[in-house]
């Protein structure tokens, strides 16, 4: 688990261009994104990254994980599928990754940044996956209620 | 029989009453068009669903015209048709064919609103199954969440 | 100062696909004119690829005549105009071609960064920038409209009745209504068009990681089809692919290509010792293998893998190697812990391979790294792909389990007992009213002659009689709606209820025609009767129809009652979000930026 406080200060100082680039870019993120206006679509993707950020600071990952859960359940019932999530936090880490290279001087300390980053963007795609399998299982059990 | 077809087509504005609707069709034309396709074809094939008519009524109900609109739209085609081809169709064989195939034609619409009305109910049912299973996730997350709250917002509450 | 110019290449690849027998898709690759479009036809029969191909033609030719005359955005509006009239007049000219029409999406280059796309239909129009992959055009289909406008959620859309329906098409009307949009292309961006064909079988991860890998545009035009085709390749499949000069790659990314990708592939005994030794043939999943086996077969196809995908600056090849291995394991009913304790290890090994490369080259070790974790969040996004879809699955089933009930629930009270919707136009001047006795009895006559002809076929002997008390009755009255009812009778409220029922009125109306037949007789009368029998027949089918429009009515309602519910639940949600972030804050202010917060205890 990534657990990296002076990375999360540099990081801190670049999440205004993270979110002008996200925003930017948002309806290449998913449809959820891509459905929404500029100002509802960098508050959510600001929540996004301040749990991420949290995650980075603390190595703790239980706020990221109870605040996707409620994400998820706010996205599936705006009808979207959980893999859409999914996709939008890999792409939300990788456009971060380009902001981290674009922005930073290159070298061995920007090097290291990527590398803490795109294991917080692991991390977090981990979590959605394990939800969704939480939820297929859940469902699974269900339907052989309901069918018994 | 494309001939009378040719003749029924002449009255198109006045069955269809044409008033300006922007970008949508004028109401009742699919249903006026059908008549005429099927007038052309009398005799030729055996009787069967009009894709045409079945994807334009199709069409209208997915952009949310009710089907009691397309019912009423169908009987007020029928009855200005009737009324159009009393007084333009000298030959009361005519007349009487022009009649038997809008009668036709308008039992296909009501098939096809029908059908389509069992569709949408079908769909509503599913649609409100996945709603369900929407807010047992969100009942599940507003759990996770009151949980937590209770427990931030007791600061000496040990775990 | 203008920018220096783009060297444009371009491909274009069809397919008949796996499932239909001939290819109703078109395109133009004209690199002289600048000019790329495809277009899939529809209409059954040979009409689909007569409309594709005539659109096709017409585009080109008009284009390649009007071209230096006319301001782009006109020019391709005009070309899809005359597309769509042509393409209309052959659907006119033969019953059989009635209805043909075709999609079209056009990509017009009139400098060399500057593209006009022009489109009608489902065909679409997608950029790749910065390997991010962003559809250009929307769907002129019923369901993306309503999608587009919120009056329908994106699952819903999925599992519309009408979702195939188009919205515009070419050759529906003489004109075409097009959308055109203008972009300036940078180094290095793709622009692809296609058919409904590829991005209905392929999804779009797959299709953004081919397009973003350093293949050609040939090459990759022809992945894409292959790609559609392994995902089940059950429509014809068309793609184009117009490369914009090359982006100046970033240069961790050129070090990844050479360099990392060498020093991983160098480096594979490490990652299959470090495999074996962490236990991979342990593993459940690995456990109908030998340990050699599940090195080789498991470890290392992931090692061969990453080396592609870091040569070639893409993750197509870890993404297959993990699906596959994930709906290997799911077909056989293996849980999702197991699967992630794999990757687990497997990343675990990798990490071995990065450590020692660090004692030779720091530098290029994070750059791996960085790229080998970036290769496992792929894999997460295939699991968790295939997961999804199996939750698509079973929560369809269990829709359908939860809408066979509340259908049961809706059945028990179907009808109102008075009709709510009026049904009855309220004019009907070509008919008199009431009957005259002289019409009452010629109507009558013709109802035995009829019935003796259907005989004691119920519903059409019932159609017979029904058809005669709506006949005589005067207009206006509500004996249509009680007839319908008496008619429907205790039918099931499916297809197979009620399509027979219209049957029956068409079978008693052509049995009445055939008894005016021969009865022949004085002309006016026959008349005076068709006119009643006819409206009796257009009231009785409406009312029959609203009838089923009723019943349908309590499972829209129900639906709204739902929706209501959860869109309350969403606000409390979110609501409670707000208030968790704020104490988040305030937690975090008072550990000095640290938030020390209470765990949350999960549900």
């Amino acid at each position: 688990m990534p657990s990296a406080p002076g990375h999360a200060a540099v990081f801190a100082g670049l999440v205004p261009a993270v979110l002008d680039r996200l925003v930017e870019v948002r309806s290449s993120l998913d449809h959820g994104f891509a459905r929404l206006d500029e100002a509802q679509a960098r508050a959510q993707l600001e929540q996004i990254l301040s749990h991420q950020v949290g995650f980075l600071t603390s190595g703790d990952s239980t706020s990221l994980r109870g605040f996707l859960r409620s994400y998820r359940a706010l996205r599936a019932a705006d009808g979207l599928g959980p893999e859409n999530l999914l996709h939008a936090v890999t792409a939300i880490g990788d456009v971060t990754t380009q902001i981290i290279q674009r922005d930073s001087p290159s070298g061995a300390r920007t090097a290291e940044l990527v590398s803490s980053w795109v294991r917080v963007s692991w991390s977090t795609a981990r979590i959605v996956v394990e939800m969704i399998a939480e939820e297929l299982a859940g469902r699974v059990a269900q339907l052989q209620e309901l069918e018994s | 029989m494309s001939d009378l077809a040719d003749r029924v087509m002449v009255l198109r504005d006045e069955v269809l009453d044409i008033v300006e609707r922007g970008d949508r069709d004028q109401p009742g034309a699919d249903l006026f068009d059908a008549i005429v396709r099927a007038l052309a074809a009398y005799g030729e094939t055996a009787p069967g669903i009009d894709l045409t008519l079945h994807d334009a009524i199709a069409r209208r109900l997915a952009w949310g015209d009710t089907e009691d609109v397309v019912l009423s739209e169908c009987g007020a085609v029928f009855d200005r048709l009737a009324t159009a081809a009393e007084r333009s169709l000298r030959d009361r064989a005519e007349e009487m064919l022009v009649l038997e195939v809008a009668a036709e034609v308008s039992t296909q619409v009501a098939r096809i609103v029908a059908l389509a009305a069992l569709g949408r109910a079908q769909r509503d049912r599913a649609a409100r199954s996945r709603e369900e299973l929407a807010q047992r996730r969100l009942r599940d997350a507003l759990a996770d969440q009151r949980s937590t709250l209770t427990r931030m917002s007791v600061p000496d509450v040990e775990d | 100062m203008t920018a220096p110019s783009l060297k444009l290449t371009a491909h274009g690849d069809t397919n008949v696909g796996k499932v239909r027998d001939h290819n109703e898709d078109a395109l133009i690759v004209d690199a002289k004119w600048g000019l790329y479009a495809v277009f899939d036809g529809m209409g059954g029969a040979a009409a689909g690829d007569l409309a594709a191909n005539r659109a096709r033609d017409v585009v080109h030719e008009y284009v390649r005549a009007k071209k230096k005359a006319m301001e782009p955005r006109a020019l391709l509006e005009a070309a899809l105009n005359a597309a769509s009239a042509a393409v209309h007049g052959e659907a006119q000219r033969t019953r059989d071609r009635h209805g043909m029409g075709t999609t079209a999406v056009v990509a017009l280059v009139i400098e060399e960064r500057r593209v006009v796309v022009a489109h009608v239909g489902d065909s679409r129009a997608y950029l790749l920038r910065e390997g991010r992959l962003t559809q250009l055009t929307r769907d002129h289909t019923v369901v993306a409209e309503l999608v587009a406008n919120g009056a329908l959620s994106t699952v819903d859309a999925e599992n519309h009745a009408y979702k195939n329906v188009l919205s515009r098409n070419l050759g529906a009307r003489p004109d075409a209504k097009p959308d055109v949009i203008e972009l300036d292309l940078a180094p290095g961006d793709r622009l692809m068009l296609c058919s409904d064909g590829l991005y209905g079988y392929a999804s779009t991860d797959a299709i953004q990681y081919l397009l973003g890998s350093t293949d050609g545009p040939q090459h990759v035009a022809r992945d894409l089809i292959d790609l559609a085709l392994r995902g089940g390749g059950g429509d014809n499949v068309t793609a184009i692919v117009l490369e914009a000069g090359a982006q100046a790659v970033p240069r961790a990314t050129q070090v990844l290509r050479t360099s990392g990708a060498i020093a991983w592939w160098s480096r594979r005994a490490v990652f299959l010792g470090e495999a074996k030794r962490r236990g991979i043939a342990q593993s459940p999943i690995c456990a109908v293998l030998s340990a050699d086996e599940a090195l080789d077969i498991v470890a290392g196809n992931l090692c061969e893998a990453i080396f592609h995908d870091l040569e070639k600056s893409t993750g197509v090849n870890v993404w297959t190697f993990a699906e596959n291995l994930a709906h290997g394991w799911f077909d056989q009913g293996g849980a999702w812990q197991p699967l992630a304790e794999l990757l687990d290890l497997l990343a675990a090994s990798a990490r071995a391979v990065t450590s020692e490369l660090t004692s030779d080259d720091e530098g290029l070790a994070l750059i791996v790294d960085a790229a080998i974790v970036r290769a496992f969040i792929t894999a997460e996004m295939a699991v968790g792909g295939v997961l999804s879809e199996r939750l698509r699955v079973v929560e369809a089933d269990l829709v359908r389990v939860h809408s066979a009930r509340h259908a049961a629930a809706d059945q028990s009270s179907r009808f109102a007992e008075t009709p709510t919707i009026p049904y009855v136009s309220a004019t009907r001047a070509a008919t008199p009213d009431p009957a005259s006795p002289e019409v009452r009895a010629h109507l009558q006559t013709l109802a035995q002659q009829a019935r003796a002809q259907v005989g004691q076929k119920a519903p059409a002997r019932q159609a017979v009689d029904a058809l005669l008390r709506a006949a005589l009755e005067p207009v206006g009255t509500a004996s249509p709606a009680l007839l319908a009812r008496e008619l429907f009778g205790v039918r099931p409220l499916e297809e197979s209820g009620i399509a027979p029922l219209f049957d029956a009125l068409d079978i008693a109306r052509s049995a009445y025609v055939a008894a005016m037949r021969r009865a022949g007789g004085d002309p006016a009368q026959a008349i005076a009767v068709m006119r009643r029998l006819a409206g009796a027949q257009a009231d009785l089918a409406a009312a029959i129809a609203n009838l089923v429009v009723e019943a349908a009515t309590p499972a829209t309602e129900r639906l709204r009652d739902a929706m209501r519910e959860t869109a309350s639940l969403r606000s409390e949600v979110g609501r409670n979000e707000a208030k968790l972030i704020d104490l988040e804050k305030k937690y975090a202010s008072k550990s000095g930026g640290r938030p020390q917060l209470p765990p949350r205890r999960r549900v």
